[in-house]
């Protein structure tokens, strides 16, 4: 029950409602039928009683009556006066037959003064009861029981013209089968005949006493022996329509169940649908669909539970909206800062702009979904086009754009400093219409500031849809983290490279030594680390004066940066004339190559200052992690006295650290 | 909630169909005979009903109205058997109302025939017979036929204006005046019969004497001896009568007859019916058993034969009272 909607508890309730009235109804109507039926019998059954008083009386008279007739026959009193038999006999049959005497077991005495005249039948042996016998002129009617037989004897006498007595009859009709028999034919009801509470005879095929079918009344007929007459009125139909009727009483009240279930059904149905519906929508709120209003059906108060449901729906709904607006404007955020994120990763660590420029067009075309980025430098007094970037590929553009300021999107903004948006740029006054710009369908242009002073202009190229504005709030975003990466790269560049050389400088050098150790040991790989030193420097400096010697510095510091490998190697003026140069992944068969070819090249190279020419060679030593060293400081110290070998060995050499070496160490 | 509607469905259905079925096979039988009889009757077929899975539903007629009775049934009321006397038989037969049977458990002597065919079962054969007071007679071997009417309106009598019992007289008579498509009232020694009679019986019977007067009479014991049907024969018996073996060698008799109706559908469990209530009848009433030196016939069934009863009923009448 518990687990029932309202609409099925309703019925449940209103229909227990209607069956226990139905089940009143029966009972009641059941307990009125009964009584009603039994005032009914009762009724029926007096008039069971009187008809049959009616019709026993009227058959008694009636056998009297005949009596009477009989006795008055002139024919049958001249016959017995002459004592005919034949006519006698023959007299008495034929008015038993015509006066229908013959319907009852009858028996008939002729008598005179005790004799027996004539009877009929013949072989009825039944004397006249002596309270009869004694009275022979009398008329009467009795009641006797002879020998176990219930007897109505009519006593007529006869007498003859002349006032003589001829004869009296008697007349002994048997009540019996055939009597019952004759009365049932004129009473529809059960008759019985008792003496000493014995049934004699019966109409009723079954037990007459004491049935449950019958209602019975007797009639004392005689006192001794007891003989009755038992009238009795078959009930058993009452049954059988109490049953019937209990058929069509319970098939009424099955019906009426029914109508009434269905009814209650209806009623539920109407009564809870609002209800029903309210807790259809409250499911759909639950379940996140806002769109389907509830709907008033009434005006009580399911109506304004309805209504107030309804209002929380719209607020919600509401609500929800500007949540999603603000969820979706905290997307574009979070992904703003990924995409600043992930710009920073890739900026960390650049030292030159131009990259740091790569990396931004890169970012524009991964994060904003278009084809074609570029930047343009102002240089003398032209926006200069100087990266770009077609679908993640870096182009040259051949011959380099140069464009006036105030010239197109791109010199507009440059001039106005001011972000500029071309959605169709088939249609734009603003857009250059060159041959070479048909490719572009939309443009932004965003300038760009170094030290508050406007230094270009990032062109973007062609996005899928249109340009909006959260797409420029981006750029500008990514464009402005990128000048920040360029200051940055600026000034860290100063930080770590010689003001004279450009080469790193002995810190730095030192931190990238021990990464590269560390990832060297890592990933098992070997690295070479040369030192070298210019031979007799001091003799420049003493000679020429030191800015000669800074010249033979800067020489032989752009050779070193020229020979090693371009962001893998590691060059860094150590201190004075001495360098070092950090070689990863590099066995010492390849740090002496490099060594060597170094050392022909600033050898061979031709040094002028004041129209002299000045030879300049160096001295290097080379030391391998781990072959000769496992930390930083014992390489280096390994490295340098493999250069010191060289110098000890006559300078302009390549000296290989060696087991000697490390154990001079 | 459908499971409640579905069973409550059930359950009116079940109130409201419930009802018995009887499907025992039903057997009508009309039947002809005296209240005494029918006691006898409905116990012998309570009994039958008991044995067996049948219902009887008896009908009763009178003797006089059987007949006129099944002529007016329609097929579909007719009963499966019947109770008739046996002179009806050809009628009923040539109207199809009766059919020609064949049951195992009777003899063909306890057939009742029309031309050669069985058409009933003969309940008891019915002819007349001297009833008699043996002890008020010394001498019974002087009863003669002679001598028996030579008393006639003294201790003997009987209704001799009936032609039933004259059919019996005359039988003594060897008269050949009853054959089985005609009559012949001419025959001599019918006629022999005829003033046999006259001469005991004119003068000596009034015209009041009638058959009802005779067996009362009798049973008074006002009458010595008389003639009376076999149909009689317990209650003269019981009042201590006997049949005195006065028989001539060919006598005429009717029959009460069980009759199968044509339309019965039930063939077999009403011929057991007729074999009970016979069986039963055997136990429980005196039977008189039929001389073997006498030559039965059952009374002709010929469309004259009402007039043959008419006539001669006219012909003894004349022959008593008439001048």
């Amino acid at each position: 029950m518990k687990d029932f909607n309202i609409k099925k508890k309703l019925m449940i309730y209103i229909g227990s409602i209607l069956l226990l009235a139905c089940v009143l109804f029966v009972v009641f109507f059941s307990y009125f039928f009964n009584q009603n039926s039994r005032i009914q019998v009762e009724e029926s059954f007096k008039n069971t009683l009187k008809i049959y008083e009616k019709i026993f009386g009227e058959e008694i008279e009636f056998i009297h009556t005949m009596n009477t007739v009989i006795v008055k026959n002139e024919e049958l009193i001249e016959n017995v006066k002459k004592t005919d038999d034949f006519g006698i006999y023959g007299k008495l049959a034929d008015l038993l037959r015509d006066l229908k005497l013959n319907n009852y077991k009858t028996a008939v005495l002729l008598i005179k003064a005790k004799d027996r005249i004539a009877v009929i039948p013949g072989e009825f042996n039944y004397t006249v009861p002596v309270e009869l016998a004694g009275n022979e002129k009398g008329i009467g009617k009795f009641f006797k029981v002879i020998e176990n037989k219930l007897f109505f004897i009519s006593q007529v006498p006869s007498y003859d013209k002349d006032g003589s007595h001829v004869f009296s009859c008697f007349m002994f009709v048997e009540i019996g089968d055939l009597f019952v028999k004759n009365l049932k034919n004129k009473f529809e009801d059960e008759i019985a005949v008792v003496i000493d509470n014995n049934i004699i005879t019966e109409t009723y095929d079954g037990i007459l006493i004491n049935s449950e079918k019958l209602l019975t009344h007797s009639y004392s007929i005689t006192d001794n022996p007891l003989a009755e007459i038992i009238v009795a009125k078959d009930i058993s139909y009452i049954s059988e329509n109490t049953r019937k009727s209990g058929l069509i009483i319970i098939q009424v009240f099955g019906a009426i169940f029914l109508l009434s279930l269905f009814l209650a059904n209806y009623a539920a149905l109407n009564f809870t649908r609002p209800i029903l519906n309210l807790s259809g929508c409250a499911s759909e709120i639950a379940g996140g669909n806002l769109e389907k209003p509830v709907e008033r059906e009434c005006n009580d108060e399911i109506g304004e539970l309805a209504f107030s449901m309804e209002t929380m729906r719209s607020r919600l709904k509401e609500n929800i909206y500007n949540l999603k607006i603000a969820n979706k404007n905290l997307d574009r955020r979070v992904h703003e800062l990924s995409v600043l994120n992930k710009l920073n990763n890739e900026l960390n660590y650049l030292q030159d702009y131009k990259q740091v420029f790569r990396v931004i067009l890169k970012t524009f075309i991964i994060n904003l979904n278009i084809e074609k980025s570029s930047v343009m430098l102002f240089e003398h007094d032209k926006l200069v086009s100087v990266e770009t970037n077609l679908k993640g590929d870096f182009i040259d553009t051949v011959p380099v754009i140069k464009i006036d300021k105030g010239e197109g999107a791109a010199g507009k903004a440059f001039l106005k400093e001011k972000p500029v948006v071309v959605n169709h740029a088939e249609k734009s006054r603003i857009f250059s219409r060159a041959d070479k710009y048909n490719h572009i369908r939309n443009i932004l242009c965003i300038p760009f500031s170094v030290k508050d002073s406007v230094k270009g202009v990032f062109n973007l190229v062609n996005i899928k849809h249109m340009w909006q504005k959260k797409d420029v709030e981006l750029a500008t975003l990514i464009i402005n983290q990128g000048l920040l990466a360029i200051d940055n790269a600026r000034l860290y560049e100063l930080a770590i490279t010689d003001g004279l050389t450009g080469l790193y400088i002995h810190r730095y050098f030192q931190i990238r030594l021990n990464e590269e150790i560390m990832k060297s040991q890592r990933f098992s790989k070997k690295l070479c680390l040369a030192m070298i030193d210019i031979d007799y420097f001091k003799k420049f400096n003493d000679t020429y004066g030191h800015q000669a010697g800074d010249k033979v510095l800067k020489i032989v510091s752009g050779l070193i940066d020229d020979n090693i490998r371009k962001g893998v190697d590691i060059a860094a003026r150590y201190g004075g004339e001495e360098f070092a140069v950090i070689m990863p992944d590099t066995d010492i068969t390849g740090a002496l190559k490099f060594a060597e070819r170094l050392r022909e090249k600033i050898q061979k190279e031709e040094l002028f200052y004041n129209n002299q020419k000045l030879s300049v060679t160096i001295s290097c030593g080379l030391s391998c992690f781990p072959v000769h060293a496992l930390d930083s400081m014992k390489l280096v110290m390994t490295a340098d006295n493999a250069l010191y070998e060289s110098k000890e060995n006559g300078r302009n050499r390549v000296t290989v650290a060696d087991e000697t070496v490390m154990k001079r160490g | 909630m459908n499971k409640i509607l579905n069973i409550t469905l059930l359950l009116i259905l079940f109130l409201g169909l419930g009802c018995n079925v009887d499907n025992k096979e039903i057997i009508k039988f009309l039947y002809d005979s005296s209240s005494e009889d029918n006691y006898f009757l409905q116990q012998s077929v309570l009994k039958f009903q008991n044995n067996n899975n049948v219902k009887v539903e008896l009908d009763f007629q009178s003797f006089l109205s059987l007949k006129p009775y099944i002529n007016t049934l329609s097929k579909n009321d007719m009963p499966d058997m019947f109770l008739g006397v046996g002179d009806w038989g050809g009628e009923l037969y040539q109207k199809n109302i009766i059919k020609e049977i064949k049951f195992d458990k009777f003899s063909s002597g306890e057939y009742y025939r029309y031309e050669d065919k069985n058409i009933g079962i003969i309940k008891n054969m019915e002819y007349p017979v001297f009833f008699y007071y043996e002890d008020k007679f010394s001498d019974k071997d002087k009863l003669t036929l002679d001598y028996i009417f030579s008393n006639f309106g003294n201790n003997f009598a009987y209704d001799a204006k009936n032609m039933y019992f004259h059919v019996f007289l005359a039988s003594f008579f060897s008269a050949d005046f009853l054959n089985n498509n005609s009559f012949d009232f001419s025959d001599k020694n019918f006629i022999k019969s005829i003033e046999f009679l006259k001469k005991y019986a004119k003068g000596k019977i009034t015209d009041s004497l009638n058959y009802d007067a005779v067996v009362n009479l009798f049973a008074a014991k006002k009458l010595d001896i008389i003639i009376d049907g076999l149909w009689n024969y317990n209650r003269h018996v019981n009042n201590g009568a006997k049949v005195l073996e006065l028989f001539p060698e060919k006598v005429f008799y009717g029959a009460k007859v069980y009759y199968v109706s044509k339309n019965t559908l039930n063939d077999k469990i009403t011929g057991d019916l007729i074999f009970s209530l016979l069986e039963d009848e055997k136990k429980i009433t005196s039977v008189f058993e039929n001389p073997e030196n006498i030559n039965f016939y059952p009374l002709p069934q010929f469309p004259e034969m009402n007039l043959f009863w008419q006539k001669g009923n006219e012909l003894l009448y004349k022959a008593l009272f008439a001048d």
